[in-house]
């Protein structure tokens, strides 16, 4: 319970530094989890993500900078809100709206993951390998503006993973300093390439001097019974959340966006949204959090993670000895109920400490960026040295993390490579499993094409490609 | 500033694509064949990949769409080379230094030299302090709790 705690309250305030999304958090903190037990690790890291989203909401509402791409919705009207001098008010609603959301989007995991995860047990090394496969195509085509960058990143997070010794034959690959000897480290993969290129962004940019803003005194009580009367905006955010969070790749800042865009549509009044409507702030705050449940759905039973934070999440799980899939409900039940139970619990955590936090957390955000950049680099080499008392992997994530700043300055992006480098020695070693048995049989290509289920999953691949590019398409032709 | 052309992503993906392609099929044995099949595989994939990018590249309405929201962003080199030279430093010396010393001085570097407000005697104190806290905090959370022995020189050993 007091990690749990912990956890909330740390969310919280990393949410609500500018800069610091869920999915570095979570990078960030895996490291600290690797001293723990398995649930504890996952209790951690569950509060975290779930705290961090909500977080965000803090200072897109008192300094127009979304803690978390999940928030950009929020910044709509919360802001204008706290321009009337109603923040409180405005934060009221959305920890409220979040906690609602919250707690539906873990219902949903709750009843659809053993569901799910029955059927995955049919899986072989073939499927193994296209889910693996399913897990970066989706990642790449729809974090990345760009299919084909998404791609090459994916691509590249796959040959990185390959460095190091070969799972299966033992063939030492790519060495080519002894650094790499034992290849790359997931956690030092996961915070370099999401902690140091924001290192760097925070470094570059000059600092935007925020209008400070009174806080009223607003009862709880009136927020607590205006926000329940909001059944319409908590319902569209609450299913937008639910159904985005279920497709696999498409996160928080689509709920968020969606939802607004809902209850904007369907509002009697659009004219009043941009102005500072309690509806939009309420809508996109229960859809972002309605979306952290659902995104776990994949993760859990497939391997396949809903967003990029889940994506990280993978990597918490796999340092445990945990591998998300088929049997994760058969050989860790209890590690996986205690932590689906733990996100439920930490929803309340989340609404309570939030509430209260939320008046102190202007003191986070005045953080300054130099100061910021200084602590996440600190926590970043004492994170990553810290899970195998390795300086190798200190050199591994401070390189990554500066090839990923520069790489990201043409377009691409983190995630899809983290992907790779995690779903990696799944797909090579399906892959060479997948040869072996087929070379007493048709040959690979037709072993692995054989079947239903494989046909499916090469067409989700195709599909998920062919969405990536007519979104781009549809991009392109309305920015011309 | 470095700027880069919209056309700079393909030498950079064709770079990256063509330095992997020739590691995943020049190394190794001719009796190692097996165990490079899924890198030569990947790469001659990223090579397919930036053959599309190249193609995407020459479209119209593609440099159009660059033009007016462009997806290719400046390096500002002249603001991080400190940073990037202070983490070279780290690599080359904090085995050495130790680590609290090292990390420590590297803090103060990014929150002094890049601190937006006037560098006199007060705001170095104030650095000074933040970092000293902060660091004090590491050390309580790393060696204190997690009882995680890191590289020592004198300061904090």
């Amino acid at each position: 319970m007091l990690i749990l705690i912990l956890g909330t309250i740390g969310g919280l305030l990393l949410g609500a530094a500018p800069g610091l999304s869920p999915t570095m958090a979570v990078a960030l903190l895996i490291p600290f989890t690797f001293h723990m037990t398995a649930e504890q690790g996952l209790i951690m890291l569950g509060s975290v993500y779930t705290a961090t989203v909500a977080g965000g909401a803090i200072s897109a509402i008192l300094l127009k900078i979304p803690g978390a791409p999940a928030n950009i919705a929020t910044v709509m009207d919360g802001y204008p809100l706290a321009q009337q001098n109603r923040s409180k008010e405005a934060l009221h609603y959305c920890f409220i709206s979040s906690f609602i959301g919250g707690v539906i989007g873990i219902i949903v995991l709750i009843f659809f993951t053993p569901l799910l995860a029955n059927f995955a047990l049919e899986f072989g090394p073939s499927h193994m390998f296209w889910i693996a496969i399913l897990g970066v195509t989706v990642i790449a085509t729809l974090d990345s503006g760009s299919t084909l960058k998404g791609l090459f990143s994916g691509c590249l997070g796959l040959w990185l993973a390959t460095i190091g010794y070969d799972a299966v034959l033992g063939v030492e690959r790519f060495v080519v300093d002894p650094v790499f000897s034992g290849g790359i480290n997931i956690i030092a993969a996961l915070v370099g390439l999401f902690a140091i290129p924001q290192v760097f962004s925070l470094l570059e940019k000059k600092t935007e001097k925020s209008d400070q803003f009174q806080m009223e005194h607003k009862s709880l009580l009136s927020s607590l019974k205006y926000n329940f009367s909001r059944i319409k905006a908590l319902s569209i955010g609450s299913i937008v959340g639910v159904i985005v969070g279920l497709i696999p790749g498409a996160g928080g800042q689509i709920a968020g966006l969606v939802s607004y865009d809902q209850i904007k549509k369907l509002s009697n009044d659009p004219t009043k949204f941009g102005k500072g409507e309690p509806d939009g702030v309420i809508a996109a705050e229960s859809a972002n959090n309605a979306m952290v449940g659902p995104s776990l759905v994949p993760l859990l039973t497939l391997s396949v993670p809903g967003s990029p934070t889940a994506a990280v999440l993978l990597g918490g799980l796999l340092i445990h000895g945990i591998f998300p899939g088929p049997d994760l409900f058969t050989t860790h039940a209890k590690t996986a109920w205690t932590f689906i139970d733990s996100l439920l619990i930490a929803q309340f955590a989340m609404l309570i400490f939030g509430l209260y936090i939320s008046g102190l957390a202007r003191y986070v955000m005045k953080t300054p960026k130099n100061y910021m950049a200084g602590i996440i680099t600190v926590l970043a080499i004492f994170g990553t040295y810290s899970v195998q008392n390795s300086f190798a992997d200190v050199i591994v994530m401070l390189s990554l993390g500066t090839f990923m700043y520069f790489i990201s300055k043409f377009g691409f992006t983190a995630a899809p490579i983290v992907l790779g480098i995690i779903l990696g020695p799944i797909a090579e070693t399906n892959f060479t499993q997948a040869k072996i048995i087929a070379d007493t049989q048709d040959g690979i290509v037709n072993y692995l094409v054989a079947g239903g289920l494989n046909v499916t999953m090469i067409g989700i691949c195709i599909l998920s490609i062919a969405y990536g590019t007519y979104s781009e398409f549809k991009t392109v032709k309305q920015k011309l | 500033m470095l700027n880069f052309g919209n056309k700079s992503v393909i030498f950079v993906s064709l770079f990256i694509a063509i330095a992997l392609f020739y590691l995943s099929f020049y190394s190794g044995t001719p009796k190692e064949v097996e165990a490079y099949l899924f890198p030569r595989t990947i790469t001659s994939i990223m090579l397919a990949v930036t053959i599309f990018l190249f193609y995407q590249n020459l479209e119209n309405k593609f440099l159009e769409r660059e033009r007016k929201a462009p997806s290719v962003f400046p390096l500002n080199l002249s603001k991080l080379y400190p940073v990037g030279i202070s983490i070279l430093l780290f690599i080359f010396f904090a085995e050495d230094l130790g680590f609290y010393f090292s990390t420590t001085i590297l803090f103060m570097f990014i929150s002094i030299f890049y601190s937006e407000e006037k560098l006199d005697i007060s705001n170095l104190i104030k650095s000074s302090c933040v970092c000293s806290l902060f660091m004090a905090l590491i050390y309580i959370l790393f060696t204190v709790l997690l009882k995680v022995q890191v590289p020592g020189f004198f300061l904090f050993e």
